[in-house]
């Protein structure tokens, strides 16, 4: 099954080819029997938004916890006339984003961008682009953990009771407890979802900020967690809604400076350390969209900024 | 009067021996049962399986729901059970650690249940726990405290208030007062004699400790080697027990 | 000892009571053929015969007293019409005052019918006041009108009238009466008992701890009970109480006891 399809080696039909380095691999790397398997948990996982869907998920060339479940499922989707954009924290250029870019373009010779508007497929790591997204465009989520009552409750057949009876007294348990001991609901990253009225979902850690991005998006929106072998997906103009109180309503992050780029108030911006003194800088983490607004156009990289420019690692 | 529960036959063994054998009864609304027996008698088993935390071998159990239906227990599908157990029911048990949730506050432990059925105002969530903290006597200003800051005889506290705040009807209890100072122990007994009487609660308590029997049920049952010996009116069954085992029973009680 | 030729009498008596009742509208207990034998398993099987053939009825504004000796069987047979002790043979018979005056066998009642009766029709005051641990004296006498559905500001008013007609001085109302003395203790268990006003009342030697004045006292709320319509059936220990409330007395003899094993 995973032997080479030299016929599609041998094409140049979109003119581009693969990268000699790529050369005895399937398209996309992984074999048709492999993206079979991923399409039909795809498809089950559409069938049922926000519910996790098993997987076999399959050794890649970079270990678990590097985003191998993204990869996975933009393997099970890309075809050759897609357009890939891939980015990490916001960034096109950090060194993640950058190698899985490269990989995908080695197996599969499709084109690739910075520019959102561009992309057909933009794979992410922890952040939704600020550009609002079409009927045309997927989304494929890195996600680490996909189980969102994982720390709440550790027993894995209980929690898949609690969502099969959508029994989710916990999460709320677990809203009280912040507002408790932080005065309102502490959560900033991967905040809890109910999605289409029925399961409760993580939406992967991106910032509590970009949650409201979710809901009714036109684009199909695919969540792949490599390690934890699941797949969930929110299909385009699906209702998601972020748990909360009625009287500690849901509220998104707001700044009081603008990107020091580009001018945005609206965006999510980075705290950067920019010297030796401490002092700080606001940009914002969606590289493409910053540029956009400041009309750079079709720029490789941006102006090399400074070495401590680094948003956080995170889980 | 229709009977709240009602048990016929029930059985449930381990390898054809022990547990619980042909027990029979009818619990009606507002009544404290008591069922009594020695370690190996077969009690807690025999609670487990009306609690439906085991699954009986024979027999039938009905219950009268809230809204006058009444349910085949042992036909029922999994999520109804658990929502009859989060709705209408309670379940006490013995070491308050097993029956509370360690890594979240008093309140919040209260308050799971009123979550779990839908609450959604932060602020009245709250007050409710606030109200059955001092229900049970607990100091209200420690809502946000970890149960591991109370003592063994107020997290027993609290896990009572943790399964009465939705105002179940049909309680069951698994030794509740075990293993607490006497001194606990009778001011425990006391708020669930008030407890009971108030809320108008039923209630099934397994017990080896007869005392406890006497202050708290109005009918008792006596278990031996997994069958019921004796049942009827607790003052009775304790001034005149018929039953040979009863009489050592009863006869066994130290004197104050 | 008892044969089954006593047996059948004894359920035809009972069959025999719903006329009665019916017939005689004041009727409120028909104890019939009341037999109890005790079998003290733990001893080798020794049985203890306390009543044999014990009939009594009752009608209300009678208060009958049972006399005979020590071991007659007195408190035995008060026990057994409370549903304290299981009658062995016979049928004891109350007028359910809450149920439409419908007569209630106690013996074979299930336990909710007898603490329903206890509740609303019969009334016990025993000979030990053997009372719940740290609960306060008014609360105490208050809670069998609570249970009844007085509201709890009337029902702690009446009590502490009652008490203070028995006189127990009030310092000790908030108090538990575990460490009162034994005039003390009786008083608020006659308290406890009387002031539900039931219809039939069981009194097992209510004044054996009192001094004379006091026992006045419990004679007069006594005869004000019969006055009211009560049935009472109690045991004195002192001729003067005796003569004061009886309008019947009932005299009882001890059995003979039996072994097991006669050897002839």
């Amino acid at each position: 099954m995973n032997a080479p399809d030299t016929a599609l080696s041998n094409t140049a039909a979109t003119g581009t080819s693969h990268d000699s380095a790529a050369h005895g691999y399937n398209f996309a790397y992984l074999d048709e029997q492999t993206k079979r398997m991923l399409r039909r948990a795809l498809l089950k996982a559409v069938a049922v938004p926000g519910y996790q869907v098993p997987f076999a998920s399959r050794e890649m060339p970079l270990p678990f916890g590097w985003g191998t479940g993204g990869i996975q499922v933009t393997a099970a989707i890309i075809g050759k006339a897609d357009t890939l954009k891939v980015i990490d924290q916001g960034s096109d250029e950090t060194t993640n984003a950058v190698n899985i870019r490269r990989f995908f373009a080695r197996t599969t010779g499709v084109a690739t961008t910075r520019r959102t508007a561009e992309a057909t497929i933009v794979q992410t790591r922890h952040r939704i682009p600020e550009t609002p997204l079409t009927e045309k465009q997927i989304l494929v989520y890195q996600v680490p953990m996909p189980e969102p009552l994982y720390r709440l409750e550790p027993r894995v057949a209980e929690c898949k009771k609690l969502h099969a009876l959508a029994d989710y007294g916990l999460i709320s348990v677990k809203l009280y407890e912040d507002i408790v001991h932080h005065g309102s609901i502490a959560t900033t990253y991967d905040y809890p979802v109910i999605v289409n009225h029925r399961y409760l979902t993580s939406p992967s850690p991106i910032p509590k900020f970009d949650n409201p991005k979710m809901h009714m998006n036109p684009a199909l929106q695919l969540f792949g967690a490599g390690r934890e072998r699941r797949i969930h997906a929110i299909p385009p103009y699906t209702p998601v809604r972020s748990l909360d109180f009625d009287d500690h309503p849901f509220e998104v992050q707001k700044w009081q400076h603008a990107c020091a780029l580009c001018g945005s108030k609206e965006s999510f911006l980075d705290e950067m350390i920019v010297d030796d003194a401490g002092t700080r800088m606001f940009v914002c983490s969606d590289s493409d969209y910053c540029h956009e607004r400041r009309g750079d156009g079709d720029i490789e990289s941006p102006a090399p900024l400074l070495p401590t420019a680094r948003q956080g690692e995170s889980a | 009067m229709t009977p709240l529960l009602s048990a016929r036959a029930l059985t449930k063994q381990y390898g054809g021996r022990n547990g619980c054998r042909n027990v029979s009864f009818d619990l009606y609304p507002g009544e404290v049962l008591c069922i009594v027996g020695e370690s190996g008698s077969g009690k807690t088993t025999l609670l487990n399986t009306l609690a439906l935390k085991t699954e009986a071998d024979s027999g039938s159990l009905h219950y009268t729901a809230t809204h006058g239906d009444t349910l085949d227990l042992r036909a029922l599908s999994e999520p109804r059970r658990r929502l009859l157990m989060r709705t209408e029911w309670g379940f006490v048990q013995q070491n308050p650690r097993d029956g509370l949730r360690s890594g979240v506050s008093a309140g919040a432990n209260i308050g799971e249940p009123l979550m779990a059925v839908g609450a959604r105002h932060y602020g009245e969530i709250r007050r409710a726990a606030t109200q059955w903290m001092e229900r049970v006597e607990l100091d209200a200003t420690r809502i946000d405290e970890f149960p591991a800051a109370f003592s063994g005889g107020m997290q027993q506290r609290l896990q009572i208030a943790r399964n009465l705040v939705t105002g179940p009807r049909l309680v069951f209890m698994d030794e509740p007062t075990a293993g607490l100072d006497v001194s606990v122990q009778a001011r425990l007994l006391d708020l669930l004699r008030t407890l009971t009487s108030t809320l108008h609660l039923s209630v099934l308590i397994v017990t080896h400790d007869i005392g406890v029997a006497r202050l708290l049920a109005h009918r008792l049952m006596v278990m031996q080697a997994g069958e019921v010996v004796e049942a009827g009116l607790t003052d009775q069954v304790l001034d005149d027990p018929q039953h040979p085992y009863t009489q050592t029973l009863v006869s066994s009680v130290l004197p104050v | 000892m008892q044969s089954i030729e006593a047996d059948l009498q004894a359920g035809s008596a009972a069959r025999s009571s719903a006329p009665a009742f019916a017939a005689r509208p004041a009727l409120m207990l028909r104890a019939a053929g009341i037999g109890k034998t005790f079998t003290l398993h733990g001893q080798g099987g020794v049985q203890i015969e306390a009543l044999a053939d014990v009939s009594l009825d009752v009608e209300r504004g009678e208060c009958v007293v049972l006399v005979g000796p020590s071991g007659a069987g007195k408190s035995t047979l008060l026990r057994c019409l409370y549903g304290n002790y299981l009658a062995s043979t016979g049928s004891i018979e109350i007028r359910d005052m809450t149920d439409q005056g419908r007569p209630v066998s106690i013996v074979g009642a299930e336990p909710r019918d007898v603490l329903r009766l206890r509740r609303g029709v019969v009334g016990y005051v025993s000979q030990f006041l053997r009372v719940i641990p740290r609960v306060p004296t008014l609360a105490l006498v208050a809670e069998p009108l609570v249970s009844r559905g007085v509201a709890e500001d009337e029902a702690r008013a009446r009590a502490a009238r009652l008490l203070a007609r028995l006189n127990v001085p009030e310092r000790l109302w908030t108090l538990a009466p575990a460490t009162f003395s034994g005039g003390e203790q009786q008083r608020v268990n006659i308290a406890r008992g009387l002031i539900a006003e039931h219809p039939l009342l069981l009194l097992d030697e209510p004044t054996a701890s009192l001094d004379a004045e006091n026992r006045d006292v419990v004679a007069d709320l006594i005869v004000e009970a019969r006055e009211r319509g009560a049935a009472i059936v109690g045991i004195f220990h002192d001729e003067e109480t005796r003569s004061k409330v009886a309008t019947r007395r009932l005299e009882l003899q001890p059995p003979r006891r039996h072994a097991v094993l006669e050897i002839a």
